[in-house]
């Protein structure tokens, strides 16, 4: 038993990222046939959110609007929803915690969605922000064939690490809700060294040839995903076509892309990549036969 | 939403930990220029809270608060930092380097690092007060999937910075921000591992979002000066049919197993701390619900505040500490968060 992608969808994030993310959603759970309704599990992990909210969770306003786990009564389906934010890595980190709900039985499905957003919610904030907003949706399901997702390889650098997205409320005056500083603190090569190496790991825990492998992997700087395949040996090397940098959304848009353009067709087994700051993730995933975006 | 699979975790080590600092009802509102129109002490039973240290150097934030009590955890375990294949952050005020907040990267690298838990898989997770019980339940599937063999889930809260707020803009006697002065800083850490047992381990934990009502309870930056705050719908929050969405929900899940609250047999139960009114409103309406008694509630609330995703094991710590939860004790832990966050978690505790 595997757990697979049932379906993918993304949307640009125009002003709230929460309302990309909810027709991001709305838009997944049709194409994987599931009523809104009927969602066991949604896991948000969009770093970068509309007015800086802390509380609730991102994942409740974002049910709110996908008409999902609105209200609890006998017979009804619970939804269990929170947010997990580990940067550009969140989305494989919630594939690994979605893989053990489905597991065990907690759950039947689970909608991954990100996205991330300037907390002003407008097109031109006024400090640099470098992350391209488009929001994305993934809807998990286990499956009875070999098909779904191995496990999860990360590593990190070790010793005091900066913050690199934050806002100090102190200097922020009155703007604390639309404000927010992203820096981008780790040498390129390290991360690429960091990424590949557990991109390495994953693909040799499934006892796969890194030649016969996709790699799809985010887009943190230009040179990312062609330097880690390089380095992994991977038979073609996948990253979103967008400008900038998508970030916790960006292996859901390189894979939707990808299967759209049918550039996985030759390929069993893919492997996602995220890293590009003090943190790396990684993981094989074997297709399902005969499945198109 | 919960399952019995033959590896069942249990809470191998509790710690926690709360600032030195001591601040009373009397000394938060003097100098307001509009005193709250409800006395927090007659509403909520609270009449005084700790308060992070604003003179230490270096500041003493949410992260080093989390640290604080993830050592004392560890000190208790029989584990090291090495040993721990996974560190779930659950802070809602991320809070490093004094008051940065801090999106990005997780808490949980930096604990992880600090600590020398050289293999742990890391990630944060946020969903109000229920964060922890969040971050346990994650834990709690990872291990019964076999996914990790033990981790650490810890939060800290230096959330008196909504208070300070609150003081500083309240201009009507029942205002949105009322609330917000009840909270309390604080710090907690459970390590979970995969050798549960009957008498030790979790028996079951579920969590739900009814997101009808996400936003009744809302936490940013002001938009009045250069600080945090958190707009609560007192009314619409807490209330009977808020309290109904736990016990309908877990007397269905009870049903579905053919069993009952009084069939349960808890010794204990601790609810959210954020006010002991509310947890006897809740506590009567249970007996109801449920047609069960309801075993003795559990409290620290008084002397600490609402001390937000750490209360539960803020309480659990605190009545541990003194011996007053014997070995072989059955909780439940009942969250009551913005979201809003309804569930229960089971679990017996062993030599903690």
């Amino acid at each position: 038993m595997g757990v697979v992608i049932a379906s993918t969808a993304t949307e640009p994030i125009l002003a709230s990222g929460i309302d990309a993310a909810a027709v991001a959603v709305r838009e997944a759970l049709d194409g994987a046939g599931l009523d809104p309704a009927q969602v066991h599990a949604l896991i948000n992990v969009g770093v970068y959110r509309d007015s800086n909210i802390v509380e609730p969770a991102v994942s409740a306003l974002v049910s709110n609007k996908a008409g999902i786990g609105l209200e609890y009564f006998t017979g009804a389906v619970p939804t269990f929803s929170f947010d997990l934010m580990n940067g550009p890595c969140g989305f494989l980190n919630a594939v690994q915690v979605a893989a053990s709900l489905l597991s065990t039985g907690s759950v039947a499905n689970v909608v991954i969605c990100s996205g991330d957003v300037h907390p002003s919610m407008t097109p031109q904030p006024h400090e640099v922000f470098p992350i391209a907003g488009i929001a994305a949706a993934v809807v998990l399901v286990q499956d009875d064939t070999d098909a779904g997702f191995g496990v999860l390889r990360t590593d990190s650098v070790t010793g005091p690490v900066e913050t690199e997205g934050g806002v100090t409320i102190s200097k922020a005056g009155t703007t604390g809700r639309a404000s927010i500083t992203v820096t981008r603190s780790i040498d390129g090569a390290a991360s690429v060294a960091l990424a590949a190496s557990v991109a390495r790991s994953a693909v040799e825990s499934a006892q796969l040839d890194p030649a016969g492998v996709a790699l799809i992997a985010g887009c943190p700087f230009e040179w990312f995903g062609a330097e880690v395949g390089d380095m992994l040996g991977a038979g073609g090397v996948v990253v979103p076509e967008h400008q900038g940098d998508p970030h916790t959304s960006s292996l859901q848009l390189a894979y939707q892309q990808a299967m759209k353009n049918e550039r996985l067709v030759e390929y069993r087994d893919l492997v996602f990549v995220a890293g590009g700051g003090p943190t790396a993730a990684a993981i094989t995933y074997r297709q399902k036969i005969g499945v198109r975006a | 939403m919960v399952c019995h699979d033959e590896v069942t975790s249990r809470v191998e080590s509790i710690g926690s930990y709360l600032p030195s600092r001591i601040v009373t009802n009397d000394e938060l509102v003097a100098g307001m220029a509009h005193p709250p129109g409800l006395d927090i002490q007659k509403v909520t039973g609270i009449e005084r809270r700790r308060v992070y240290d604003r003179d230490a150097q270096p500041p003493e934030d949410s992260l080093s608060m989390a640290l604080r009590a993830a050592r004392t955890a560890l000190e208790r375990s029989a584990y090291d930092a090495a040993d721990l294949d996974v560190i779930v952050s659950c802070s809602i005020t991320r809070f490093r380097d004094g008051d940065t907040l801090c999106f990005e990267p997780s808490f949980a690298l930096s604990i992880k690092n600090d600590l020398g838990a050289e293999r742990a898989i890391h990630f944060d997770v946020s969903n109000a007060c229920a964060g922890m019980l969040t971050g346990v339940l994650v834990v709690d599937a990872m291990i019964r999937s076999g996914a990790v063999r033990r981790g650490l889930v810890v939060s800290g809260e230096r959330i008196t910075p909504i208070a300070e707020t609150a003081v500083i803009e309240i201009a009507d006697r029942y205002d949105p921000q009322f609330a917000s002065l009840t909270v309390g800083d604080a710090a907690a850490a459970v390590i979970l591992d995969n050798r549960g047992t009957e008498d030790d381990r979790i028996e079951y934990i579920e969590l739900m979002t009814c997101s009808k009502y996400s936003d009744l309870c809302i936490g940013t930056a002001s938009e009045q000066g250069p600080r945090v705050a958190l707009y609560t719908d007192n009314r619409a929050m807490h209330n009977a049919d808020r309290y109904r969405l736990w016990t309908t929900r877990q007397r269905d899940f009870l049903d579905s197993r053919g069993s009952s609250f009084a069939a349960e047999e808890f010794d204990f139960i601790v609810h959210h701390q954020f006010s002991k009114p509310a947890a006897d409103v809740i506590n009567a309406l249970a007996t109801q619900e449920f047609d069960a008694e309801i075993p003795t509630s559990l409290d620290v609330l008084t002397d600490y505040g609402n001390t937000a995703s750490t209360s539960h094991f803020v309480v659990l710590d605190h009545y541990l500490r003194r011996g007053d939860i014997p070995a072989g004790s059955k909780l439940l832990l009942v969250p009551a968060a913005s979201g809003v966050v309804a569930g229960y978690l089971s679990l017996t505790l062993g030599e903690v």
